[in-house]
Order: structure tokens, then sequence, then C-alpha cells
């Protein structure tokens, strides 16, 4: 290797994870998500949340198995909600994973991408001021709901100084802010950073919003099966730790692939509707920031929520960018797995392609039951496949039309 | 004055209320013995876990402490006594 290889064609610097950690509906910890993945499982359950006597049952993958208080003190309970609380455990995670030493964080940043933030929180001060009819709000109602309240705690834990930012572009989110991430270490703004996204929406109210937006499944998630019929809400964290390339070979990380490039558009059509032109555009850019010709990509970690229009559009995307190699590239969507985990997705899903590109194994969209025609692409269905991933894209389109893909490869 | 029908709320079944509060905020000290004399600030209580107690002592007790500005205590004596004088007579008859 030369001193060359470290930058890009520009100067800038390359870019590189070289720790991740990861809370999903499988439960605490990267291990556990990876293999709920790879065994082709599914975390999402009929899932009931209640506000007074009203109550709604709809299919959601929460944290198995999470008891805060293995992880946190009283006095953090009081303070963070499980938005934070999943952030910092993923955070913890990836920093430790990424073998940095405590004290060498200083100058990192934190930026995360997270959707709602507070919601259940908020949900308990509407239950309180309007439902009970109580004059008071809690008093940790601000500190909890707060979006930045997730990187505050992570940078309180780990001494971070540097900048620390919430991106919340709600499904997207997680790619945007993994996007801003890249692109302030890759021009030296800040030596490394923590970065992906955490969200914790499944609440009641939120359960109703997304349930009157008719987006949420009657079953399960199963994207681009015939049969499909929505979205099932998820939660959870993926954090990542970046760096250069050069400050990885120099402390010898075990590095996990590169972000080769990222894209970012807006559809500019449309507030709901998915488009062509705006999705197109972000990977586009993205195959182009990289280096890339769209047949080097032979794995897509698609947006893939599950519902009618979005996978058809998606499909008709991926056909737009790729032409004939789009008959030959895997898209699957790891949303079947562990819900749509939001400002989150983006980063997990992240995680799950960076494993697949180091391990060689595409993720599998479950719960297929056969082939809708409208969504003509090979989404490796059910069970997960053994494949050499040189390079992959992960895509993720919000309402409101605005979209980001990040292109990574193995290094 | 108060009527003649009327008395003062039990300290004592205030301060259970009280402790009710202290140890669903700090579920760590709900073994300590507290008598009037405990001082909070000894307990090693965060300001967080302080806020939250009276809060829960608002709620339960509909009263107001902090608004008032009478979350000014060190003991649970003090604390009991605030809350016992926001409390009405209770009426016997």
């Amino acid at each position: 290797m030369t001193a060359r290889d470290d930058r890009r064609p520009d100067g800038t610097n390359r870019v590189v994870v070289t720790g991740m950690g990861a809370v999903t509906g499988f439960g605490v910890g990267l291990a556990r998500y990876w293999d709920g993945v790879c065994n082709g499982r599914s975390a999402i359950r009929s899932t009931s949340r209640n506000f007074e006597d009203m109550q709604i049952e709809r299919p959601c993958a929460t944290i198995d198995g999470y008891d805060p208080t293995e992880h946190f003190t009283n006095t953090e309970l009081l303070i963070s909600e499980p938005f934070s609380q999943f952030a910092q455990l993923a955070a913890r995670e990836a920093v430790a994973d990424a073998g940095l030493d405590p004290g060498s964080l200083t100058d990192a940043a934190v930026i995360l991408g997270c959707g709602g933030g507070g919601e259940i929180s908020r949900e308990d001060v509407a239950r309180q001021l309007f439902g009970n009819r109580r004059p008071r709000a809690h008093p940790m109602t601000v500190p909890r709901t707060n979006h930045q309240a997730a990187v505050g705690l992570i940078s309180i834990e780990h001494q971070i100084l540097g900048p620390g930012f919430i991106v919340a572009t709600g499904c997207a989110a997680g790619s945007h802010a993994i996007a801003q991430a890249t692109m302030m270490v890759r021009h030296g703004y800040v030596p490394l950073a923590l970065t992906g996204g955490t969200e914790a929406c499944v609440t009641y109210s939120a359960i109703r919003a997304f349930d009157a937006a008719r987006t949420i499944s009657s079953d399960t998630c199963r994207p681009f099966s015939k049969g499909r019929s929505g979205l099932a809400l998820g939660e959870g964290s993926g954090v990542l730790v970046i760096e250069t390339l050069e400050s990885a070979r120099r402390r010898s990380a075990n590095i996990l692939g590169e972000i080769a490039g990222f894209g970012m558009s807006s559809d500019a059509r449309d507030s709901v509707q998915p488009t062509l032109r705006g999705p197109v555009r972000a990977i586009s850019k993205a195959l182009e920031d990289a280096g890339m010709s769209p047949d080097a990509i032979a794995y897509i970690s698609a947006h893939g929520t599950g519902t009618q229009l979005n996978d058809v559009v998606e499909t008709q995307v991926v056909h737009q960018v790729f032409g004939a190699h789009a008959d030959r590239v895997m898209m699957s969507s790891t949303k079947s797995q562990i819900g749509h985990t939001f400002g989150a997705a983006g980063a997990l899903e992240l995680i799950a392609t960076l494993k697949g590109v180091a391990l060689g194994i595409a993720p599998p969209t479950v719960n297929y039951l056969g082939r809708d025609p409208d969504c003509d692409i090979d989404c490796v269905p059910n069970t997960a496949r053994e494949v050499a991933i040189p390079a992959a894209l992960s895509q993720s389109f919000a309402f409101g039309g605005v979209n980001a893909a990040l292109a990574v490869r193995r290094i | 004055m108060l009527p003649a029908a009327a008395r003062l709320p039990d300290s004592d079944v205030v301060w259970a209320g009280i402790r009710t509060c202290i140890n669903k905020v700090i579920p760590a000290l709900a073994d300590l013995d507290m008598d009037r004399d405990t001082n909070f600030n000894n307990l090693g209580a965060s300001s967080i876990e302080m806020i939250t107690v009276i809060f829960e002592i608002e709620e339960m007790y509909d009263v107001v402490i902090v608004d008032a500005g009478l979350d000014v205590f060190e003991t649970a004596g003090e604390l009991r006594d605030i809350v016992v004088s926001l409390l009405p007579a209770e009426r016997t008859q």
C-alpha cells in the first residue's frame, strides 16, 4: 500500500468503517442482529399498545428481552428515553468493536439520524395534560424528548468534544447522517465520527398515525412479494465508527469496509408519492462519487418497505439506473426482519450490507410468498445467500421526497 | 383557626405517601430508614431525581411545591412539613 491509496482521486481522505454496534428486534448487540439476518428470521410480532382504554394491535419489531436497568443507572433512565438508550448501547458496542482507547474520541463527531425523538414521553405528557387534565408536565419531558439527547448522552459517556447533531429526515435520516459524517471525515473536519441512527416510536399514537396513512401491514412485512400489504414498525439503533483509511491503517484497525460514495437528492414533486427521478438521482450520485460503474454493484440493500407502491417504484428505479445489470444484481430488504426502524433504518441496513460485503453473504428478504411481476428483481427470497459482494449500495427514501444512497466496497 | 370538626392531615400518613414517591423514583433508597432529620444531600440523590420526586409528590397530593417556591428543604422532616402545610384540613364529621 502507498500513501496515495489513502486518498481519493480528488485528494480527500478515503473513509472506512472500523466499528459497528446494533440494537434491533433480535435484541441488543450486532451478533444477535447478524445471526437473525443470516438465519432468515423475522423479529416482527403482533404487538399491542394502549392509551387509556383504547388499544391497537399491529405487527411490530420491538427489542427482544430489553431491560434498561441492565445497562443504565436509575438517574440515567430518568433523563433518557429508549431512543437515546438504544443509541448509547449501539455506540458503546461500536467504540469497543473499533478498538478505540478511552480518550481517543475527543475530536470525533457524533452525527445520528432520528425521525421522531422522544415519542414515548410525548405520549406520556399528552396523557397527563389532555387525558388526565393535569396542569403539570413531567419535569424531564424536555430533556427526554429532544432529538439531540441521543448525541448529547453519547458525547458525555465517551467524552467527545467534537460536533454533535441529529439529522431528522425520517426514513432516510440514518443514511443522511452517515453521508454527512463521511463528508466531514473525508474533508478532514474531524478525524473520526460515530454515526448512524436511532428510533423508538412503537407507541399507540405512532401506530395509529401510520395506520391512518394506510402504510401498516395487516400481518407482517414482506417486501417485493406477492400478497404484501405494508410495513411493520420497528425500533432500534445502528452506530458505526468511521475514520480515514490512513488512521485505520496506522492503528492496525479491523477495516470492515469503505464508504466509497454517497448521493443525496429530493424528488421535488410530491410529499408522499414516491417518484423515480429523486431516487435515481441519489443512486447515480452515489455511484459517481464512489467512482463505480453500475455493474460493479453486486448487492443493494433496498429501502424495501413492503408497501404496494414503494416496492414497485423502487424496482423501476433499479431498472432505470442499472439497465441490464438489474437482472443480475441482488436487492433485499432487512425491513422484513427488523421492521421499519425509520431514523435507524439507513444505519442498520448499511451495517447488514457491510457485514454481507465482509463475509460474502447477501441478507435475505424474508416472509416472501412468491413473485410479484411488478417487482422483477432478485430479492434473495427467504434465505441468506453465500456470494462474493465486492461492492454494494444501501438506499433510503423518505416521506417529503428526500433520498440518500451509500456505496460501499470491500477493502 | 380550624373548625372544631376538622383536623390536620396525619403526618405519618403523609410521610408514607412521600416515601412511596421517593421509592418509585429512587428505588435504591427503598430499604433505607429515614427519620425527620435525614438530610437528602447526604443520600447521593441527584438533582434530577429530587426534581422528579417532588413532581411525584405534587401529583399524589395535588399540591404546588415548585411553582410556589417551596422546594427549599434539606431534611425529610422539612419536606413532610411542607406537604402537610399544603394539604387541606381533613373533616372528621
